[in-house]
């Protein structure tokens, strides 16, 4: 067996066996299950919307209010309820949405959207003229046509997939879990770094192996952890969200998870580099902070830009994130699930985030390589580069 | 010179050395060979740990060369060397044994023998029952075996130890010492370094000093203790007064006294002791007779500081 998979295959045993890991694996598929339970009930609630209707002059709203359902997005349920007082009852304990009493007032626990109220208008609005109409005469066959004419027949100019809300869903969930994925591994491989430096376990091993091999083993092992754990997490994700039938999963759900999951393991092998440079530089945990810290504010900007990407897809600060290495890992799968990517661009940027990640491969490991065992205080970049070789 | 080029040794030849401005090694040159225990001694400083990673390639010589069996190292060979640094340290959270198969395996052993040498070591140290425990959990005598342990695990060809007394109490200084005796009666070359002169004294075959990034004196020990000096004597009468007995023994001298009939007796070549035995029984009871040889420290002393102090009594007969 070779040195370097004899390293990742420890870092992934001993990582794998710490129970802090176990900890944050469970909360993390319990957050996602959380997510996908509440979306589940307070989903659930907007299909139906339930009417009380008050005294015999209300009974003309019934049939042209269920009507209007499918325009609303809603089932429209109806309810005969003796008195106003029962109305404002059924109101206030959420019974009802709304109730109509007397076809003068209409009841409601408080009007945010509005949609119902104007639906309920809106058929008061069309009695009235049908009123007006009979009155005047007009025959009934003339005035069924009048009131309920052929619909228009309407052309979006920007059509959204019917999935849009899915696909953005999806987008946002993608983003922070690449985020939470590559800066806990990227800093797990800072960290490992200086713990064997701090333990002085360091140069035990490198009397028997190069540090190249235990420093590509040791990305290696946890590059496999991680992918394993958001494997994991993306796999209860998209069950989860089957069982309880959340989100309608779009038919790209398959190779939106693969794509994901491939831009994970190009973004955690760059960062992977940039956080071993990191952690090549100090010897001691208390300092790996200072060292880290602006890498971790590269990171999270990344992820911002790339998060309010999903409501701006086509904006250039997106597309140009989408193709600048540390940020194409999170702003590339987020525009190729929100909008429509054309596949060069996919693989420009892969390719880009990729190279740049093969050169970093080769800087890190010459630094980490001169600075291995140098105990002490932090290094400056450029003395450590100068010590290399 | 067929034999001796089949023989585990090695040399290091010429080492050179700089962190910048600072001269860490000057031309160290340094043979191990086996079945001998070297020890490895010096002032902080003079190059002792930089020679020692030099040897185990955790750190390259500016120039020089080392040769193990009379060729020059490769990865591969080092691969096979037992080394445990000044800086001790394992993996904390690791288990022991894990750590030492782990460690084994790194050193290319299989996994069968990674883990039959761990538990025969383990075995060996008495760690056999805190096995399965992380190592930070282990006494502090205990994780002192553990490193141990790591150094000898896949039974190495050469093993290079700095400073591995350091920090332990009486028994385990038994317990290193002992496992070091066992290594080099196995054949295996040892080198040591250590600031306690009595136990290199003690336990090392051959000594190596180093001063400013170069030998200053070595070899074996007892032949370092005897060169280039006269012989000398500590003769004890107990009537005596004074070393007027030895007068007219041929190449005999009193060089001290301290007139309680306690002399030292310089010898020449020409000189015979047991004259001089003689002699002094003829004067009177003899209660103590004994060849006078300088200690380590005081050999280390004479070879290391660059200006003589004022001389002891037993140093000024050199």
């Amino acid at each position: 067996m070779s040195a370097r998979w004899l390293v990742a295959r420890r870092e992934l045993i001993e990582r794998a066996r710490s129970r802090a890991l176990r900890v944050a694996t469970l909360l993390q598929l319990g957050l996602i299950v959380a997510v996908l339970v509440i979306s589940a009930l307070t989903g659930g609630d907007d299909d139906t919307k339930t009417v009380g209707l008050v005294g015999s002059a209300s009974q003309a709203y019934a049939q042209p209010l269920r009507a209007s359902g499918p325009a609303l997005g809603v089932t429209v349920h109806l309810r005969t309820l003796p008195s106003r007082a029962a109305a404002t009852r059924g109101v206030d304990d959420g019974d009802l949405d709304a109730a109509v009493v007397d076809g003068r007032e209409v009841l409601v626990e408080h009007d945010r959207t509005g949609t119902l109220t104007a639906a309920i208008q809106s058929v008061r609005r069309q009695l009235a003229l049908r009123g007006a109409l009979e009155r005047a005469g007009v025959p009934p066959q003339q005035l069924a046509q009048a009131l309920s004419p052929s619909a228009l027949s309407v052309r979006a100019l920007d059509p959204q997939p019917a999935d849009q809300d899915s696909r953005n869903g999806l987008a946002i969930v993608a983003v922070i879990l690449l985020y939470i994925a590559i800066i806990t591994y990227g800093m797990a491989v800072a960290g490992g770094i200086v713990e064997e430096k701090a333990s002085r376990v360091i140069e035990v091993v490198l009397s028997a192996i190069r540090p190249r091999e235990l420093l590509f083993g040791k990305i290696a092992g946890l590059g496999a952890l991680a992918l394993c754990q958001f494997a994991l997490t993306i796999g209860v994700g998209v069950a989860g969200a089957l069982v309880l039938g959340v989100a309608d999963l779009p038919s790209v759900t398959g190779g939106a998870a693969a794509l994901v999951v491939a831009w994970f393991l190009a973004g955690f092998m760059l960062y992977a580099c940039l956080y071993s440079i990191a952690g090549a530089l100090v010897s001691r945990s208390e300092d790996l902070q200072s060292v880290a810290g602006p890498l971790n504010l590269v990171a999270v900007a990344c992820y911002l830009v790339a998060f309010f990407g999903v409501t701006s897809p086509d904006s250039t600060l997106t597309v140009v994130a989408s193709f600048v290495p540390l940020s194409a890992p999170m702003a590339m799968p987020v525009r190729w699930l929100v909008g429509d990517v054309p596949a060069w661009e996919l693989v420009v940027s892969f390719a880009l985030t990729l190279l740049s990640a093969a050169a970093l491969v080769r800087l890190s490991a010459a630094i980490y390589a001169g600075t291995a065992l140098r105990l002490g205080p932090r290094l400056s970049l450029r003395r450590a580069l100068a010590v290399r070789g | 010179m067929r034999t001796a080029s089949l023989r585990r040794v090695l040399r290091c030849r010429d080492l050179h050395l700089r962190y910048g401005s600072v001269v860490a090694l000057d031309g160290l040159s340094l043979d191990v060979e086996p079945g001998r225990m070297t020890g490895f001694v010096g002032p902080n400083g003079a190059g002792k740990t930089s020679t020692m990673r030099i040897v185990l390639g955790v750190l390259g010589a500016d120039a020089g060369e080392v040769t193990w069996n009379d060729a020059p190292l490769d990865p591969a060979a080092r691969r096979r060397f037992g080394y445990m640094p000044e800086e001790r340290g394992l993996y904390p959270k690791m288990r022991v044994r894990d750590q030492l198969v782990y460690l084994a395996r790194l050193h290319g052993l299989s996994a069968a023998a990674a883990q039959s040498g761990s538990d025969e070591l383990l075995e060996r140290l008495g760690l056999t029952d805190r096995a399965r425990d992380e190592l930070e959990t282990l006494s502090l005598g205990n994780q002192q075996r553990a490193q141990l342990a790591a150094a000898l695990v896949h039974r190495p060809e050469l093993l290079v130890l700095d400073e591995p007394f350091s920090g332990l109490d009486p028994i385990g200084v038994d317990v290193l010492s002992g496992v070091l005796r066992a290594e080099v009666a196995r054949g295996v070359p040892v080198l040591f370094s250590s600031h306690q002169l009595e136990l290199v004294e003690r336990l090392c075959d051959a000594v190596a000093i180093v001063k400013d990034g170069r030998i200053v004196a070595a070899g074996d020990v007892e032949e370092l203790r005897r060169r280039g000096r006269e012989r000398t004597l500590r003769v004890t009468v107990e009537t005596g007064d004074g070393g007027g007995w030895l007068d007219g023994v041929i190449g005999a001298r009193t060089v001290d006294g301290d007139g309680n009939g306690s002399v030292l007796v310089a010898l020449d070549e020409h000189a015979d002791a047991q004259a001089v035995l003689d002699r002094a029984r003829a004067a009177g009871p003899v209660t103590h007779f004994s060849e006078v040889l300088p200690t380590l420290s005081e050999l280390f002393r004479e070879v290391v500081q660059p200006e003589p102090a004022e001389p002891t009594a037993e140093e000024a007969i050199a």
